[in-house]
C-alpha cells in the first residue's frame, strides 16, 4: 500500500486567515445599523459602496498581479467597510469608492497584494481623501435627521472641531455612549463600539498588546495636554470619543498585517501610535490626523519587531546563562 | 504575566483506546524480519550466507568505517537474502532478511547481582546489546560515555508524550516501571550521578500507582501538560541532565542483569483509520504491515506516519520497519494540510513559540534571500516542534521551513556577512 507524503506537523489548527476578516465585518455591521437608526438607510449604502467597490478594485488590481481575484479572503471587504465607517453619513457616494480606489490600487496592490502591504490601505485612503476632500469628509449630519437629500442636510458641529476650537463644554456621558451626536458613520456609538473591541478581543482577531497602550497613551496625553478647560475627565473622555480615535484604535492600528507580530513590539508600536494620533490631532491641520499618524507609524512596525524581540532574546538569553540552564 | 509565558499548545488527547488495552505480544517465531546492516549511513558487509543460522548475539555485519558499532542479531532464524529498504528516520538501508524460528534455547540465563554491578559492566552491557536511546536514535552507550566525559549529575527516563496518539510509553511503564527505575539508577551508576527520575504526563491516578510501585513518590515528574515538554540541557539548579528514553533504560536493565539483547520495542499503533487502536511489542525488522494488520484498519488511509501527529514522519510504503526510535505508528485517513496562504500577520507562531523565536520573520528572510540578517534570528535554536505551523490560520509550512534555515544556515548562509550578529 502507497501513501502521501508530506510535511509534519500533520495536524493543523481548524482556524483560518479568513475568519478574523470576517470578524471585523461582523464588528463593523452593529455600528452601521446603530448610524441607520439616526440616518436612515443612507449609512448603509455608504458601507455597501465602500466594501463592493473595494472587492471590486481589489479583483481588477490581482488580474494585474496575475493572480486569481482574492475576493474571497475578505480583506478587501475590510478595507471598504473601515473606509465607509469613518464617512460622513451625509458622504456622497463617489467618496468611499474613490478612498477605495486609492486604497487598492497605490496601497495595496504595489507592495504585492493581501499579506503583503506596508501601510494600512484604509489608512491610505482615508489619508487621501482627508486631504483632497476634507470638507465633505468632516461635514456632519445632526443626529435624528433621515437623509434624503444631501444637499439640503442640516448639519451640526461634531466634537472633533468643538475640540479644535476650544469650544467644547461638556457632553452627558450617556450621549456620548449612544453616539447621539454628529459624526462619522461608525465611529459615534462608543458603547458599540466598546462591545466591538471585546468581540475581537475575545476572537483574539484583534491584540490586547497593541489596543490597550494606544488607548492609555491617548489617555494620557489628553490628562496633560486638555483641550477643553472643563477638567481632565472631560478631556480624556471628549478625546477619546470625539473623531474616530477610539474606532482607529480598534480597527486600524491593530491590522495584523501591518502592525507588530511580538508582544513587546505591540505595546510599543501602540504607545507610539497614541503619542503620533494625539499630535497630529493637536498640531496637524485637520481636526481627525488619525490615517496620517497610522501610515507614518506603519514604517516602522518592521523595526518595532526586530529591536523589541533582539532585547527579549538577550535578556532572556543573559539570564538562562546565569543560572546555567543554557550552555 | 501568565499570557507572556504560557507558549506552546495544548493539544487533544486521543491515547484512548489504546492507553487502556493490554501491550499485544507479537512474537519473532514465524516472522520475517529485517535487520539493517548499519543504521549510521556507513559502509558494511553482510558476513551471513545464504540459508545459515542466526541466533541473539551472532554479528551480522562488518562495517567498512573504523569505530563503528557492530551489528549484532536478535532474533533465532535463518538468512535468507539481503533487501533494500527506505526508512522515514534513517532513510536508505541494506537489510539482512532473516526468517525467525523459535529458539531452542528455552530456559533464561542467570540474573546477575544488580548491587554487584560496576559503571564499565553497565557500559559493556549496553554496547553488547546494542541498545538504542529511542528519544534520539543515538547508541546508548555512546551517548553514556560521552555523558560521563562531561560530568552528568541527573539521568531523566523520558516517558512524557504529549503529542496525542503514542501512550507506548505509559504502556512500557505500566508493565514495568520496577524495572525501568532500575535501569534509571543503572545509568546513574554509569555516569556516576546522583540523582534520576522518571518524566511522565500522566493524570494522577495513573502516575500514583507507579510512585507506589518504587517506592518513591519524587521518582515520577509530571511534566507540564502543554505541548512541546521543554527540554533543558540543564534544570535549575544548574544540575546536567542525561535523558534517556523509558524503553531504552528497560532494556539497559535486561541487557545488564540477564544479558538480554534489544530486539523489540513498543508501539503505539493508532489513527483515525485504525480500527482497534492497540500498544504492540514488536520484534526490530517486522513491517509495518503486520502490525496495521493486527490493528486492522475501518479505511484506506493516506497517510501513514512514523511517530507522533506533530513531529512524525510520513512513510512511503507499508512496507515500512519498525526499528529503535519508532515508538508510534498512525495510520491517518484526513487531510490535515489546509491550503497556503501568505501570512495574514496574526503573529500566533510568535505566541506559540517556546524557542522565543519569530517563525513568520525567518520565513520572510528566506523567501525574500535576505540571507545575510537570517542567523541574527536565531533559526539554529529552533528544535522543530511544529507549533507555529499548527496554529498559522494561513495554512504556511513555517515549521518546515525554518528547520530547513537551521539545517543549512551554517552551510549555505555562512557566506554572507552577519552584520547582525546578537
Amino acid at each position: 500500500m502507497r501513501f502521501k507524503r508530506g510535511k509534519p506537523p500533520y495536524l493543523r489548527k481548524r482556524d483560518k486567515a479568513v475568519y478574523m476578516r470576517l470578524d471585523v465585518l461582523i464588528a463593523l455591521a452593529p455600528l452601521v445599523a446603530f448610524s441607520c437608526i439616526y440616518y436612515g438607510m443612507r449609512p448603509l449604502y455608504v458601507m455597501l459602496h465602500g466594501i463592493i467597490s473595494a472587492m471590486l478594485f481589489d479583483g481588477i488590481g490581482n488580474l494585474f498581479l496575475r493572480r486569481p481575484p482574492g475576493w474571497a479572503d475578505g480583506t478587501a471587504a475590510v478595507t471598504g467597510g473601515i473606509i465607509a465607517a469613518v464617512m460622513s453619513p451625509a458622504a456622497p457616494y463617489w467618496m468611499p469608492i474613490a478612498a477605495a480606489a486609492f486604497a487598492i490600487f497605490a496601497i495595496k496592490i504595489p507592495f504585492g497584494g493581501a499579506g503583503r502591504n506596508i501601510f494600512n490601505p484604509a489608512a491610505g485612503g482615508l489619508a487621501f481623501i482627508t486631504l483632497c476632500f476634507d470638507g465633505r469628509m468632516f461635514t456632519y449630519p445632526a443626529p435624528n435627521t433621515p437623509i434624503g437629500d444631501i444637499t439640503q442636510i442640516v448639519t451640526g458641529e461634531s466634537l472633533g472641531s468643538l475640540l479644535r476650537s476650544g469650544a467644547a463644554t461638556s457632553f452627558k456621558p450617556a450621549d456620548l455612549l449612544i453616539g447621539d451626536f454628529p459624526g462619522p458613520i461608525g465611529t459615534v456609538a462608543i458603547a458599540i463600539l466598546l462591545a466591538c473591541a471585546v468581540y475581537l478581543l475575545f476572537r483574539r482577531s484583534i491584540s490586547v498588546f497593541t489596543l490597550l497602550p494606544f488607548l492609555a497613551v491617548c489617555t494620557g496625553y489628553a490628562v496633560l495636554f486638555p483641550r477643553v478647560g472643563t477638567g481632565w475627565e472631560n478631556s480624556v473622555m471628549l478625546e477619546l470619543c470625539s473623531g474616530y480615535l477610539l474606532f482607529a484604535g480598534i480597527f486600524i492600528v491593530t491590522d495584523p498585517v501591518t502592525s507588530p507580530k511580538f508582544w513587546l513590539g505591540r505595546i510599543f508600536y501602540g504607545a507610539a501610535g497614541g503619542i503620533l494620533v494625539m499630535l497630529m490631532r493637536t498640531a496637524g491641520r485637520f481636526e481627525e490626523g488619525c490615517c496620517f499618524a497610522i501610515l507614518i507609524l506603519n514604517t516602522f512596525a518592521p523595526a518595532f519587531d526586530r529591536l523589541s524581540w533582539k532585547a527579549i532574546y538577550r535578556t532572556r538569553t543573559y539570564w538562562q546563562r546565569l543560572k546555567g540552564v543554557r550552555k | 504575566m501568565a499570557l507572556l509565558t504560557r507558549k506552546g499548545l495544548v493539544l487533544p488527547s486521543r491515547i484512548e483506546p489504546a492507553v487502556s488495552q493490554p501491550v499485544v505480544i507479537l512474537p519473532a517465531d514465524t516472522l520475517r524480519v529485517y535487520l539493517p546492516l548499519s543504521y549510521t549511513g556507513s559502509r558494511a558487509r553482510c558476513l551471513l550466507s545464504t540459508n545459515e543460522v542466526v541466533y541473539p548475539g551472532k554479528q551480522i555485519a562488518e562495517s567498512a568505517d573504523d569505530g563503528q558499532p557492530v551489528m549484532r542479531a536478535h532474533v533465532f532464524g535463518v538468512f535468507a537474502g539481503l533487501r533494500d529498504a527506505s526508512h522515514p528516520l534513517y532513510g536508505q538501508l541494506e537489510c539482512a532478511a532473516i526468517d525467525c524460528m523459535p529458539s531452542p534455547v528455552s530456559e533464561s540465563p542467570a540474573a546477575k547481582n544488580f548491587d554487584k554491578l560496576r559503571p564499565a559492566d553497565v557500559l559493556e552491557a549496553a554496547e553488547a546489546a546494542g541498545i538504542i536511546d529511542e528519544l534520539d536514535g543515538h547508541y546508548l552507550y555512546r551517548k553514556l560515555e560521552e555523558y560521563r566525559e562531561n560530568y552528568c549529575d541527573l539521568v531523566i527516563a523520558d516517558g512524557a508524550e504529549n503529542q496525542g496518539y503514542a501512550s507506548s510509553a505509559w504502556a512500557v511503564m505500566n508493565e514495568s516501571v520496577e524495572q525501568i527505575w532500575m535501569g534509571v539508577q543503572l545509568a546513574a551508576l554509569a555516569l556516576r550521578a546522583t540523582a534520576g527520575q522518571i518524566n511522565v504526563r500522566l493524570k494522577r491516578n495513573r502516575r500514583r500507582p507507579l510512585a507506589r510501585r518504587i517506592n518513591n513518590e519524587k521518582a515520577i515528574f509530571q511534566v507540564r501538560r502543554r505541548y512541546p515538554a521543554v527540554k533543558l540541557e540543564k534544570n535549575p539548579w544548574g544540575r546536567r541532565i542525561c535523558r534517556i528514553g523509558v524503553q531504552a533504560c528497560l532494556a539497559l536493565y535486561r541487557a545488564a542483569v540477564y544479558g538480554e539483547m534489544h530486539g523489540s520495542c513498543v508501539v503505539t499503533v493508532s489513527g483515525d483509520a485504525v480500527k482497534s487502536p492497540r500498544n504492540i511489542r514488536a520484534p526490530f525488522g517486522t513491517t509495518a504491515e503486520k502490525l496495521l494488520e493486527i490493528c486492522g484498519l475501518k479505511a484506506d488511509p493516506v497517510r501513514l506516519l512514523s511517530g507522533d501527529v506533530m513531529t512524525g514522519r510520513a512513510a512511503e510504503s507499508d512496507r515500512m520497519l519498525i526499528l529503535p526510535g519508532v515508538t508510534c505508528l498512525l495510520a491517518l485517513t484526513e487531510e490535515a494540510v489546509p491550503a497556503h496562504g501568505v501570512c495574514c500577520g496574526c503573529g500566533r507562531c510568535v505566541g506559540v513559540c517556546h524557542a522565543g523565536l519569530l517563525p513568520f520573520e525567518i520565513v520572510r528572510r528566506v523567501e525574500n534571500m535576505q540571507y545575510e540578517q537570517l542567523a541574527s534570528l536565531r533559526p539554529d535554536t529552533c528544535d522543530g516542534c511544529g507549533c507555529c505551523s499548527h496554529v498559522c490560520p494561513a495554512g504556511r509550512e513555517l515549521s518546515d521551513q525554518v528547520s530547513s534555515a537551521r539545517d543549512t544556515n551554517s552551510r549555505i548562509y555562512s557566506s554572507w556577512e552577519e552584520e547582525d550578529e546578537i
